[in-house]
């Protein structure tokens, strides 16, 4: 992966619209040679419609698909360096698993002897040599994804493009394929740009991540940046769990740098005025992750200490850790992560025994509602 | 789905009216014509069942095996045709925006509502020597000659020196006309369900590897139809086959084909015997027909339920 | 987030068939052949012509309507046509009903056998049939009398269409009952219904729909029906087709194009209530 190089798919200000309804608006973004890139969002927000983009199955209304720097404009999808692994696989009933993958060789009218050893090849990559004459009603769900992928792969494409290609398998296949598909990228090398509803699909497999909403990008940034930077309230929310605290009046606080923030929840927050966000629309909400939540009997004397008072409510048993509700006056509650040892602690206490929630102001963000300065 | 056991009387109570039915209306009846299949006209009205089989073997004489070839090629001939105008139409309705469906369907529906007699009649007006179908290719040869002495090419005759009309009533075009016209609603609506059930992603999958459009109908949109074409072939074949009022109408006595010949055994000619050997022999052949198609119906369902 | 500026048509995708001219034509002419023949009677069925009435446009009138509702013979068939559906279609509808609960309700040894026999009537060609039917009237002396009253002079053509209509009917009526969810049978006994409560309450209103759908199905079957009517009906029983047909034979006049367009128009009419009774059942999305 290269961060200098040239991009290898440039997607500049594409938008579309199927009638008066607008699935893409805007986008523009690049991908690099090499990197698993993924589209995220609900469903909904047009990240299919951007690969079909992509793959040439749609035509954008407005804007330009540039692939290893030429423009794609009226070049038809059989004629892309491009494949595409679809959601549903798409392999073909009626032709066998090596038919399969023969299928976009022929079509280059490569001799003989040279498909069938790429095709031989393909298979190996993805564990199917056994199968290469099997029907694909004989295949398992997770095996016609296999060949699936060995045929896109197969072409050579410049990147390949999935479609939700996990959401047809089951949870422990799921897991499994994820780990492999980053393997397989690894040993191919192309980029892979991969369409997803699941976050942590995302952020397992992906180097980096745009998140869509809504037709339009709300973020571009590596898993990691955007669990820890997310840019306003949707992002946050979408990535991960996230406790939310809506702004309800901001005050300037004693000095130029300081701003108290008032919410129904937490009552009055100090915060530095440097970090309330720039730009954005909608109000401001305060968020902390339920990881940053600590627990303890009285308010700790910290002064940069945000503390709330609450009762205990359930704990939720999650394996290696657990997530302790805390009900907070007024109806609302709060989440927050504890280790086994003390939602074990916890769990013997008893219900609404009160209990103080406190995390550092440093670890709570400041998010507008959402960043994009105007709305569609 | 419970047991009959479980409620044997209301088992019986739904079972036995139309189990009676059937058997007697028309089990009994397909099995009377089965016994006199092997008998003889002892006189006009009274015929005995004497195990001979001579019916049968008038089925081999030259006569009737050229009405059997007739029936045939026509049926085959109208079958294809059928299938070729059918599977576009079937390809515009597949996919077609939602909300125009169902008129578009109905657009080739309505006129199977409609009743045979009279679409047969309706056909028997146009297609005359002097109906609308002669006015048409006459506008059109006049066109076509117009065009083509336009071009300097005129004193040629390239299309004769004047117009002929065509002669369809009476002639094997005019039933085929009529064949293709009244049953080829039938062969739009299975191409259409086969359509409208396949998977767009494996048209988009063969583009994305490479395949053009054309490529792409041959080697992938036709092979996965082909369910919907077996389908619609044998609806459309086996009624062609058995037809009587097209051919009667249409054929005027001149383009006969078995129903035809069968109904003279029983209306005019009385002999019930060798009636009923046609009708037998034209049943069987509907039974082979129907069985070579849902076996390879239930092969396609077999593999489908496989895929999932 | 959207955007109500109106744009100009997208562009049609690689597998927008409905959209390539081409097709579009093929569909179009499809079309044409498919009603000109009809449109062009209709058109005749005006024209002021005795002999030749198909050929030459000699100017409008409606004599021939006239004409058609005067023919006594006429009338009186459809007259038969009409008793005999509807006959025909009380009939098939019950046995059609019975029928498609048995397949879709109990599991009983040689089921398939049962389908089989069940949809044979749909599938053998009409002659075989009609030629059996008629053998069998005659040759088991079930000839009806000749003098007996309207409307059991059309038993023998009434028995015919009942037996070739039912399964059609079974066949719709089962589709509906396929999309019945055996948990509202399962509720209405647990709150105490009886297997008559259940059948009565529950799957009889669930059926509806699709015993209407049968209903107009086995009716136009009737209507329609000429090959089987040919050979079961006697001198005295003649039905519109049939009568239509010996008018065909006899000479080609305007007064068949008429009556031809007065059975379009039913034909139409119930096709119409057909499709309204569909869109009432259908629960809008």
């Amino acid at each position: 992966m290269s961060e200098t190089a040239p991009p290898i798919i440039s997607v500049q200000n594409v938008t579309k619209r199927f009638g008066s309804f607008t699935a893409l608006e805007n986008i523009t973004l690049d991908i690099r040679p090499g990197e698993i890139f993924a589209l995220l969002g609900p469903s909904g927000c047009g990240k299919s419609t951007l690969l079909r983009i992509i793959a040439g199955l749609e035509t954008a209304t407005e804007g330009h698909i540039m692939i290893d720097g030429q423009d794609m404009a009226g070049i038809p999808a059989n004629k892309r360096p491009v494949n595409m692994v679809f959601q549903s696989y798409a392999v073909f009933p009626h032709m066998s698993v090596a038919d399969n993958v023969a299928y976009g060789l022929k079509l280059e009218r490569l001799p003989k002897p040279e498909i069938a050893a790429k095709v031989e090849e393909a298979l190996a990559q993805v564990h199917l040599s056994d199968f290469a004459h099997r029907k694909p009603d004989q295949l398992s769900g997770g095996q016609r994804q296999r060949v699936a992928l060995a045929r896109a792969l197969v072409k050579r494409p410049k990147v390949l493009l999935l479609d939700e290609p996990l959401s047809a398998l089951d949870a422990k296949l799921r897991d499994a394929m994820r780990l492999e598909l980053v393997k397989l990228q690894e040993s191919v090398g192309v980029s892979f740009v991969i369409v997803t509803h699941d976050q942590s699909e995302a952020l397992a497999m992906a180097d980096r991540i745009a998140v869509l909403e809504a037709g339009r990008l709300r973020q571009l940034d590596t898993p990691a940046g955007l669990y820890k930077q997310p840019v306003d309230r949707f992002v946050a929310d979408f990535i991960g769990s996230i406790n939310m605290f809506a702004v309800i009046g901001q005050h300037d606080g004693a000095t130029q740098a300081e701003t108290t923030l008032e919410t129904a929840e937490l009552g009055r927050v100090r915060v530095s005025s440097a970090r309330l966000p720039a730009s954005g629309q909608g109000g401001l909400v305060l968020a902390v992750r339920p990881e940053r939540v600590k627990l303890a009997d009285a308010p700790p004397e910290s002064a940069d200490a945000i503390a709330v008072a609450g009762h205990l409510g359930d704990v939720a048993f999650q394996g290696n850790s657990s997530i302790a509700e805390i009900l907070l006056a007024g109806g609302a509650s709060l989440a927050a992560l504890v280790s086994e040892k003390e939602a074990d602690r916890l769990m013997q206490a008893e219900s609404g025994s009160p209990v103080t929630a406190w995390w550092r102001a440093d670890d709570m963000l400041i998010l507008p509602e959402n960043a994009l300065s105007s709305g569609g | 789905m419970e047991s009959y056991r479980r409620n044997f009387r209301a088992f019986l109570a739904f079972f036995t009216p139309s189990f009676a039915w059937l058997v007697l209306f028309f089990f009994v009846p397909l099995a009377i014509i089965w016994l006199y299949s092997f008998g003889e006209n002892e006189t006009i009205t009274k015929i005995r069942v004497t195990w001979t089989l001579d019916n049968y073997r008038r089925l081999l004489e030259p006569e009737i095996v050229s009405l059997f070839w007739r029936s045939v090629w026509l049926s085959v001939l109208s079958t294809a045709i059928c299938i070729v105008i059918a599977y576009p139409i079937a390809m515009v309705i597949a996919t077609a925006k939602p909300k125009w469906k169902p008129w578009l369907l109905l657009v080739i529906i309505l006129p199977f509502w409609t009743n045979l007699l009279i679409r047969t009649y309706a056909l028997l007006n146009i297609l005359g020597t002097r109906g609308r179908l002669n006015d048409l290719l006459h506008w059109l040869w006049s066109m076509g000659d117009g065009a083509l002495a336009a071009l300097g090419l005129g004193d040629l005759q390239l299309l004769g020196e004047r117009f002929v009309p065509v002669k369809f009533l009476g002639e094997p075009a005019g039933v085929m006309i009529g064949l293709i016209y009244v049953y080829l609603p039938f062969a739009v609506l299975p191409i259409y369900a086969s359509l409208e059930r396949l998977d767009r992603s494996y048209l988009e999958a063969s583009l994305d590897l490479g395949a053009s459009q054309w490529r792409t109908f041959r080697q992938i949109l036709l092979p996965l139809s082909s369910g919907g074409i077996n389908t619609a072939m044998v609806i459309t074949f086996i009624p062609m086959l058995g037809s009587f009022l097209i051919p009667d109408l249409l054929g005027r006595g001149q383009v006969d084909m078995i129903a035809n010949v069968i109904e003279r055994q029983f209306k005019s000619g009385n002999d019930w015997p060798f009636g009923s050997a046609l009708s037998l022999f034209l049943l069987y052949v509907t039974f082979i027909l129907l069985a070579l198609q849902s076996f390879a119906a239930m092969r396609q369902r077999r593999r489908e339920e496989a895929r999932g | 987030m959207v955007s109500r500026t109106r744009q100009k048509r997208a562009p049609a995708g690689p597998f927008d068939y409905s959209r390539k001219v081409s097709l579009r034509l093929v569909f179009f002419l499809g079309a044409i052949f498919l009603y000109a023949p009809i449109v062009v009677l209709v058109i005749f069925s005006f024209n002021d012509s005795r002999r030749g009435g198909n050929v030459i446009w000699k100017g409008f009138t409606t004599k021939y309507y006239e004409k058609a509702f005067n023919n006594d013979a006429l009338v009186e068939s459809f007259i038969n046509s009409l008793t005999i559906a509807l006959v025909s279609t009380i009939f098939a509808v019950i046995l059609g009903a019975v029928t498609a609960v048995v397949l879709w309700r109990f599991r009983f040894p040689l089921k398939p056998v049962y389908e089989g026999m069940v949809s044979l009537p749909i599938v053998i060609p009409e002659i075989c049939m009609g030629v059996s039917l008629a053998v069998f009237f005659s040759s088991f002396g079930l000839y009806v009398p000749r003098d007996v009253a309207f409307p059991l002079n059309l038993t023998n053509i009434i028995i015919a269409h009942i037996t070739f209509s039912f399964p059609f009917a079974a066949m719709v009526i089962r589709t509906r009952l396929n999309s019945f969810n055996r948990e509202m049978e399962e509720a209405a006994r647990d709150l105490g219904a009886s297997e008559f409560q259940v059948f009565r309450d529950i799957l009889l209103p669930h059926m509806r729909p699709g015993l209407v759908a049968g209903a107009l199905l086995a009716f136009t079957l009737s209507l329609d029906d000429f090959v089987i009517t040919f050979f079961t009906s006697g001198p005295n029983t003649v039905t519109f087709p049939i009568k239509v047909y010996s008018m065909v034979r006899f000479s080609v006049t305007p007064e068949i194009n008429a009556a031809s367009t007065i059975l379009i128009l039913i034909t139409l009419a119930v096709t119409f209530v057909a499709m309204r009774f569909q869109s009432f059942e259908e629960p809008r999305k």
